[in-house]
């Protein structure tokens, strides 16, 4: 195929024409280079601030984590012992020693039992979980710490047939202002005494041990802290006599027999 | 008088100190090929600055796509293709690249030998320059660059039927201007004489 000859008359003329830039046009070229550059440098400046940043805060969020893991285990092992529930199944899966300890500033558990009805179910429903993992010595040992609200049951019982007893009895005929007030003072004056429980500090010991050593360790350790009112074995076995439910059972009848004098 | 021997440098010596990042070799690169190509982009744009612009732009481009280059075919064809492509990517960009506008057939078809010795290149130059965009885009890329109707229709996003008329009406216009300036030579010599 032929060229055109307009075509070819172009081509020849202007195909290696030159037109000569200006001097600006250089100026330009050399801004445009070395402006080229300057991305580059910011870019690994950037990059390296970044770089650190990023690995600090790595290894701050990872410390962090930490502490809050270690704080966090702490603050499981002094809960109350409302938390126990949870820890048992822990201890199942870990099966680690256990070794039982009363903390120094904790009071004696009969009196710390609360008397508000709401609260008595709470240790109950650990007490059920107890008697259903008797297998796992931990869990017996977990159950020692349930018996102290066995214990304050006790006293509460003790308390309120006292209380019972220092009420007058009711004279309708008497026809007395203060004794219609009474019932009501009472519950104010009690509220005030209501002391916390006390707090139960367990120690995980690393390794497995058998079942007849721990419970030996156990009860020393109990016999050595202020439990005076029994062996760990005796506690063991009234935690165990425990049905479910029973607690409560006889909060109540506490509480009825009480209401029901009144209303006599 | 001092005379001065610059060292010419060859398009490997450019090539390997470009991509080292040397700043001599790329004012080397600019030196050898900035006239050139600002002549290619004269021929698409006809403004001188947007021409220098495209220009400079299109060397960027090569040290960037310098990695790129395999060694097939001249280097200085390789950056003409870019710098063509640079060109016609800034039309894209910035102008409306096609016109419909009707233009009558010459009266008669020059005589193309005799002009071309009297005709210089900056008189085709302006010729060229003066076509509306349309024609001159697709007048510079078949007569002058070589490429197929094909090639100029997918670089364009048009159709060859439009590409060809384009070319065919560029020609109608540049074959009145020759004519006209055949007229005004031949009056000149006329004169002379």
């Amino acid at each position: 195929m032929t060229k055109h000859k307009l075509d070819q008359l172009f081509k020849d003329k202007l195909e290696h024409t030159t037109v000569e830039p200006s001097s600006m046009a250089f100026e330009k070229f050399q801004n445009q280079i070395s402006g080229k550059k300057k991305p580059l440098a910011w870019f690994y400046i950037a990059a390296s601030v970044s770089l650190i940043l990023g690995v600090s805060t790595w290894f701050w969020t990872k410390n962090y984590e930490e502490s809050v893991d270690i704080a966090s285990t702490e603050a499981n092992i002094v809960d109350p012992i409302y938390d126990l529930d949870g820890w048992a199944e822990d201890v199942q899966q870990s099966n680690s020693a256990l070794t039982l300890e009363q903390v120094p500033n904790a009071s004696v558990p009969g009196s710390a039992a609360p008397l508000v009805a709401d609260t008595k179910e709470v240790p109950s429903t650990v007490n059920v979980t107890i008697a259903q993992k008797e297998t796992s010595p931990a869990l017996e040992i977990i159950a020692v710490a349930q018996s102290k609200d066995l214990r304050a049951k006790e006293v509460i019982d003790k308390e309120e047939s006292e209380a019972l007893k220092e009420i007058p009895e009711l004279d309708l005929e008497s026809d007395h202002p203060v004794l219609v007030v009474a019932t009501n003072e009472i519950e104010e004056i009690r509220e005030p005494t209501v002391k916390p429980l006390p707090k139960v500090k367990i120690t995980f010991i690393s390794g497995k041990k058998k079942r007849k050593s721990l419970i030996a360790e156990a009860n020393m350790s109990a016999d050595s802290t202020n439990v005076k009112d029994g062996t760990f074995n005796k506690i063991l076995n009234s935690a165990r006599s425990l049905a479910n439910g029973s607690l409560i059972a006889d909060l109540r009848d506490v509480k009825e027999n009480f209401f029901n004098k009144n209303d006599d | 008088m001092k005379l001065t021997i610059k060292k010419s440098i060859n398009d490997d010596e450019i090539i390997q100190g470009c991509l080292r990042g040397k700043r001599d070799a790329q004012q080397s690169l600019y030196e050898k090929y900035a006239a050139k190509m600002l002549g290619v982009c004269c021929r698409y744009l006809k403004d001188r600055d947007e021409a220098e612009d495209v220009m400079i732009a299109s060397l960027m481009k090569v040290f960037e796509k310098l990695e790129q280059f395999k060694g097939e075919g001249s280097f200085e064809g390789w950056v003409r293709r870019l710098v063509i492509n640079e060109c016609l990517s800034y039309l894209r960009k910035n102008k409306s690249i096609f016109m419909a506008v009707d233009v009558e057939k010459a009266e008669r078809e020059p005589d193309y030998h005799a002009l071309s010795d009297k005709l210089e290149e900056n008189d085709l130059l302006i010729f060229v320059k003066s076509l509306p965009i349309g024609y001159r885009t697709v007048f510079n890329l078949y007569a002058i660059e070589g490429y197929s109707h094909k090639e100029i229709a997918d670089n364009l996003n048009i159709s060859v039927n439009t590409s060809k008329s384009q070319l065919s009406r560029a020609r109608v216009v540049l074959q009145h201007k020759i004519i006209e300036a055949e007229k005004i030579v031949d009056s000149k010599l006329l004169t002379n004489d």
